[in-house]
């Protein structure tokens, strides 16, 4: 049996979300505060038997951010774990599947498990006896509600309808907005209360091992130790007899130190200053130096210490003198065993959560670690924000979390795509180790010019870098962009994705004339072969992102480089002449082309620069010489804003500002004032983008910033 | 662990605890049949090696299942894994609770209408009906395993109307998402047979189901429980309790099954075992009553009254005006002369109407002596009322020796307000105990003082009783059929009975003399009995097509309880009609065919 569906309406930063996970080892990714501790939480609220305590306590702090400001009164929280794969035929699953089981006619295969945080009844029953519409009536009701005195949690099992659906909410819960509220709960959709004998967090094993950042204190609490832990869980209670000949041998070794002659002199030394000092009377009656080393078995346990030699070394140490990270790997060893221990008791399921895995772990460890993480009936799920660990996980079992406003979405990169789709993108994460799965923003270009140049381009034109802005550009390195781009779409990562591609227009007339040399002719079929194919791809991209909002291509015309000179970049790549011809004719020829209006001139020119070297490493060289007042193609502006998604005041005032402190070093006698007095305006939003660029137009024309500012609007 | 060896059991007993195999154990009256149930509930309860597993115990009635349930704690074995209740209770907790959401007339919530509520409801649409008339007690009806109902009636001419009122009657309870106790057991057969899944999970949980009184037990109660044994292949054992010759509920469907039909439900095999020794009564009570056996059985006499001279009388020629002064006479003759404790005297009649009024009358004749009749009580019983089992607690005083019958009590009322969708995180049964126990009220009419009391348990906990309505209907049901039953009490002559001693009263210790029907004394002994009333058209009744058989059963019973005198009455003049009855209805044919040597005492 496994975990394979979460969902969280209403709980901390999820308004409404769905978690997917497979058997073995599942990834939960994500930025900081996007909620992955929540998301476990979650879990351990019903699951976790130390936990399962505060499922009781839950507070208005619970309730998600959009409900905030008494927003919350009258909502529930809704936490929902639909498990999978059980077996109506194991003895040990019965209680469990008698219930929580959702009954098919001859099996049992799924179960679900609900906690509802929801008015008591006799709100619930008063709601529901107001008239439709009457917003006044559901305002009086709501305004008296108090956690503490109206809200309860109740578990319920066997539900199956999809409780992030609005839909299910506002027929389960109500319809706040037009004020009707149900009368009656049909349980075959939400589910029958769970039977009393059964207790769910008892059935399965589940261990949480929390992200690792304090550990040497762990080791120091005997509270926490992981170590004390173990030796309880392994001999269950300690046995007073076992220990016996170690009290008495420590008794033993008490009476020999304090009959030390040091001890007895110091002893007596402090009797006779306190008489001098104070005199008879004032002395106490007796005194005595005692040791205490302890001899109760439960003390004795707790004077145990792990002394460890790190790799190499063959020093061996007490764990704080251990690097973290070698704290940390020890740590996490004695979780697994304690895990270990506790799988091999009467429950049928094991669950082992590890939170950020990363923190202080050496990424080669962690890989090696999940590699061998394999304990056959045990599903894995941990959190990270490490793309090295994600790596070892399956693509398909993968959930990414997005941090919006007040709450967070989950996708699922692979849902509802074939198992052929699946393996490809899987191929492809593996290969080239990207951390496509973590961007806001994602930028798909076919080759090694785009990949160099872009990212330069960017940050120097407009003062931010691609990770700045959010973009991870990925290199495809061929024009296959639909096995990735297929990632974004509504039902799996909703984020927005641009596909950099060069249609390949031809550069020169390609009619084959008599007198052309068979060179030439071979060279206009070449031109006119990669015309049509340009178009065939186009033709094939916009079938493939109709109707996907995620997704959308942008084409040069001829290609990169061609275009990026052909947007009035002929100095730059002029500069590179050098560093390509050594021979002054070559050169003087070279410059003449790129100076040409001919695309089929320069066109080619630069075309033969770029195979001279290569491509990559003409980028390389051509990088060198971009300045602000490189032009950025447009396509490429277009793709940039499509997959930023949403500029805010900061990073547009941010390029603004880049830009005029690059237009001053040039000249200093530019006035800016107007424009930086306005600037700081609009940055705290006291003035519309409109005024900030009427205001603009006069000093900074046709500026990029301008164009970004006008393609936003 | 407690011990099987410790002299308390004898031999069939110990061998019936032991078998390993699935057992028909034919239990003969006075046996010690509570107390194997009991120990081999404890032994099997002993042997479970996982918690997740329960041992089933269906008993007749919530007082047997309460009774057993004490005497297993009292042998020292953690009673956590045993589930014990009436049939109907386990309907409840183990298929209607989690699994009526895969029953369309249920998902949406159901509350169980109480037997007073139904009543209410049948007595009111049988008013509509004449010609002929038609009231509750001319019929009753029950589930069938056809997913139907069916009904008996006194007059064949009555059955269109009773069929229209049924169907009127369950209109208005699916209306009000109310189940009564037929119900109970019809959506539960219905929900095992539309999703046989739920018996193979269950089986699975229970090792063992043991089933009480089993000649008692009605067609659709079978089968919900073969269904469930029947699907472990062998693995889930079972004890099939109970006595063929005490099968006096035939009127309701109850049957004792042979052991093939039973087999033949089970799909695997049962030993067949029997306790024969009697350790109630005297040789001749025992010799007296085996002559209206019905099921060819030994029975031994081995108690310590095993050879009390017993006086065995027979009574048919007493006018029904001197009926008192007789009953009255063989009280003071038992009391006096033989010294027989008035509690262990029971008078017994076969119908409530007889009974009605008697014990008024008697304490009338007899005022040195106290009665316990089941019509004296100033409210009814009836213990699927929330408010009855919060009066339980209430009415009775907190001592060492009722703490943990309250505190199970109190347990209950959680769980119904639970149910009844009250939080109750907060409140653990100690605390509701200690809430009643602190509550004081100076009021001397019984119904003001509940009153009172269930709005400060209310005020209390925190509730407002108007927004559950499950509550409220109880409520509203438990003080209204209360305060019609005690103006009959007062108009009948018994002006004090609304007072809140006499509602104490009602949960002490019996203390008096019993009456009741002969139905209601089944599973009890007393050193005397007397039985009046034991007349044809009653015993047999007469719309009764098995009446010799039937009659002979209710005379076993009857006879079967008494330890050392039994009283037999046939009275004159009772039910007299000008022309074919000038003396009144006739002596039970059974008691002038039996040639019996009875004594004359008096």
């Amino acid at each position: 049996m496994y975990i394979s569906k979460v969902s969280l309406v209403n709980y901390r930063n999820f308004s409404s979300a769905k978690f997917y996970f497979n058997k073995g080892i599942n990834t939960i990714i994500g930025e900081n505060g996007s909620g992955k501790t929540n998301v476990f939480r979650a879990i351990r609220l019903l699951l976790e038997d130390s936990s399962y305590q505060y499922s009781y306590k839950l507070t208005e702090n619970d309730f998600n951010r959009v409900l905030d400001e008494n927003k919350w009164k009258g909502h529930w929280i809704i936490i929902s774990i639909e498990f999978d794969e059980l077996s109506n035929e194991e003895a040990i699953q019965s209680l469990f599947i008698h219930g929580i089981g959702i009954l098919e006619e001859e099996y049992v295969k799924k179960a679900t498990y609900n906690l509802f945080f929801r008015p008591k009844a006799d709100i619930r029953q008063r709601l529901s006896e107001l008239k439709k519409g009457d917003k006044a009536g559901l305002k009086n009701i709501l305004d008296d509600i108090t956690i503490e005195e109206n809200y309860e949690t109740v578990f319920t099992g066997k539900s199956t309808a999809d409780f992030t659906s609005p839909d299910v909410y506002s027929e389960l819960v109500g319809d706040f907005e037009n004020v009707v509220f149900p009368e009656k709960i049909d349980a075959s959709k939400y589910g029958s209360k769970i039977p009393h004998q059964l207790s769910v967090s008892k059935e399965v094993s589940f261990t949480f091992i929390k992200a690792l950042r304090d550990v040497v204190s762990d080791f120091h609490s005997n509270r926490t130790n992981p170590l004390l832990k173990l030796l309880k869980n392994r001999s269950g209670d300690i046995k007073e007899e076992d220990y016996l000949p170690i009290s008495e041998l420590v008794e033993e070794l008490n009476e020999s130190i304090e009959n030390l002659p040091d001890v007895q002199n110091i002893k007596n030394d402090i009797k006779s200053t306190i008489q001098d000092t104070v005199g008879q009377t004032y002395s106490p009656s007796s005194l005595s130096i005692t040791s205490s080393v302890p001899g109760e078995a439960e003390r004795l346990l707790q004077s145990l210490k792990l002394f460890i030699g790190e790799p190499g070394e063959k020093y061996e140490g007490g764990v704080h003198e251990l690097s973290l990270g070698g704290a940390n790997l020890i740590f996490l060893t004695l979780k697994l065993l304690e895990f270990k221990y506790r799988k091999s008791k009467d429950t049928f399921a094991n669950f082992l959560i590890i939170e950020e895995p990363e923190a202080h772990i050496h990424n080669h460890i962690q890989k090696s670690l999940f590699d061998k993480l394999d304990y056959g009936d045990t599903q894995i799920i941990y959190s990270t924000h490490s793309t090295q660990i994600s790596e070892v996980s399956n693509v398909q079992n993968i959930n990414i979390l997005t941090k919006k406003s007040n709450y967070a979405e989950v996708y699922q990169p692979s849902y509802g795509l074939n198992a052929d789709n699946v393996n490809q993108i899987q191929r492809y994460l593996d290969a080239v180790r990207t951390n496509l799965l973590f961007a806001k923003g994602i930028i798909l270009v076919e080759g090694d010019a785009e990949e160099i140049l872009i990212p330069i381009i960017t940050k120097q034109v407009l003062g931010l870098s691609l990770d700045e802005l959010g973009i991870s550009l990925i290199n495809i390195r061929s024009t296959g962009f639909k096995n990735i781009a297929q990632l974004f779409h509504d039902n799996r990562i909703k984020r927005k994705c641009a596909i950099l591609t060069d249609l390949d227009d031809a550069i020169c007339d390609t009619t084959i004339e008599e007198r052309d040399s068979e060179r030439v002719k071979r060279y206009k079929r070449k031109v006119e072969n990669s015309m049509n194919s340009g178009l065939a791809r186009k033709v094939d991209l916009e079938t493939f992102q109709k109707d996907n909002k995620w997704i959308k291509s942008f084409y040069a015309n001829y290609t990169f480089e061609i275009d990026f000179i052909q947007e009035g970049n002929e100095a730059e790549v002029i500069s590179t002449i050098k560093d390509i011809y050594s021979e002054k004719t070559t050169r003087e020829k070279a410059q003449s082309e790129l100076e040409s209006d001919d695309v089929a001139i320069y066109g080619k020119r630069i075309l033969t620069m770029a195979q001279n070297v290569g491509k990559g490493w003409f980028a390389i060289l051509l990088g060198k010489y971009i300045t602000y007042e490189t032009c950025i193609p447009e396509y490429i502006i277009d793709a940039i804003v499509f997959a930023k998604d949403n500029f805010s005041n900061h990073i547009i005032s941010d390029i603004i500002e880049y830009r005029i402190v690059k237009y001053l070093e040039d000249d200093d006698t530019l006035d800016f004032t107007e424009c930086n007095s306005n600037l700081s305006k609009y940055r705290h939003g006291e003035i519309l983008l409109e005024d900030l660029v009427f205001g603009l137009e006069s000093t900074m024309e046709d500026d990029i910033a301008i164009t970004i500012i006008e393609k936003l609007s | 662990m407690f011990l099987l060896e410790d002299g308390n059991l004898n031999k069939e007993q110990i061998c019936s605890i032991l078998n390993e195999d699935s057992i028909l154990l034919i239990a003969c009256p006075g046996s010690g049949k509570t107390r194997t149930l009991s120990y081999k509930i404890a032994y099997e309860l002993s042997r479970l090696n996982t918690n997740k597993e329960f041992i089933i115990a269906i008993t007749y009635t919530n007082i047997a299942a309460d009774e057993i349930k004490e005497r297993v704690e009292l042998l020292g074995v953690n009673t956590t894994q045993l589930w014990i209740g009436t049939i109907h209770s386990f309907c409840m907790e183990w298929i209607l609770k989690p699994y009526h959401l895969y029953s369309e007339r249920l998902k949406n919530g159901f509350k169980v209408c109480n037997s007073y509520d139904s009543e209410e409801i049948l007595k009111t649409l049988c008013k509509n009906y004449t010609n002929p008339k038609v009231t509750i007690y001319d019929f009753q009806y029950y589930a069938t395993v056809n997913g139907t109902f069916e009904f008996t009636s006194k007059n064949n001419n009555q059955n269109n109307h009773i069929q229209s009122i049924l169907e009127e009657y369950f209109l208005i309870l699916e209306q009000n998402d109310l189940l009564d106790f037929e119900q109970i057991l019809f959506y539960s057969y219905e929900i095992i047979r539309s999703k046989p899944i739920v018996c193979n999970i269950l089986s699975k949980l229970f090792p063992y189901i043991l089933i009480d009184e089993y000649q008692d037990t009605k067609e659709v109660q079978y089968r919900i429980i073969a269904s469930i044994l029947k699907e472990n292949n062998g693995n889930s054992k079972t004890l099939i309790v109970g006595d063929p010759n005490q099968s006096i509920y035939q009127s309701l469907g109850g049957h004792p099954k042979s052991k093939k039909e039973l087999e033949g439900l089970l799909g695997f095999r049962l030993t067949q075992l029997s306790l024969e020794k009697n350790y109630r009564s005297s040789k001749a009570i025992i010799n007296y009553f085996q002559y209206f056996r019905t099921f060819d059985s030994e029975i031994i006499a081995k108690g310590e009254n095993k050879d009390y001279e017993s006086d065995i009388t027979f009574n048919n020629s007493v006018h029904l005006d001197d009926l008192i002064s007789e009953i009255a006479k063989l009280i003071l003759y038992n009391v006096h002369e033989v010294g027989i404790d008035p509690k262990e005297i029971c008078i017994a009649a076969p119908q409530w109407i007889h009974i009605a009024s008697i014990t008024r009358r008697l304490m009338v004749e007899l005022p040195d002596f106290s009665f316990n009749g089941p019509g004296m009580a100033p409210f009814s019983r009836d213990i699927d009322n929330i408010w009855f089992k919060v009066a339980r607690i209430v009415l009775t005083e907190p001592s060492p020796k009722m703490y943990i019958r309250r505190l199970r009590w109190s347990s209950e009322v959680l769980s119904e307000f639970e149910a009844a969708g009250i939080d109750i995180s907060e409140i653990s049964n100690k605390t509701l105990l200690r809430i009643c126990n602190s509550i004081d009220i100076d009021e001397t009419d019984g119904i003001s003082y509940l009153q009172i009391f269930f709005d400060t348990i209310c005020q209390k906990i925190n509730i407002d009783i108007k927004n559950f309505p499950l509550l409220k209907e109880h409520h509203d049901s438990f003080f209204e059929s209360s305060e019609k039953r005690i103006k009959r009490l007062i108009d009948e002559g018994n002006p004090y009975i609304g007072d809140i001693d006499n509602f104490k009263k009602v949960f002490r210790q019996k203390d008096g003399i019993t009456v009741s029907t002969i139905h209601g004394v089944k599973g009890e002994e007393y050193d005397t009995v007397i039985g009046f009333a034991l007349l044809d058209d009653y015993v047999p009744h007469f719309n009764d097509d098995k009446g010799h058989e039937n009659s002979k059963k209710l005379l076993y019973v009857l006879a079967s309880r008494a330890r050392k005198n039994l009283h037999i009455i046939s009275e004159k003049f009772r039910g007299v009609h000008k022309y074919y009855a000038p003396e009144g209805k006739q002596p039970t044919p059974l008691l002038l065919e039996y040639e019996y040597n009875y004594i004359d005492i008096i």
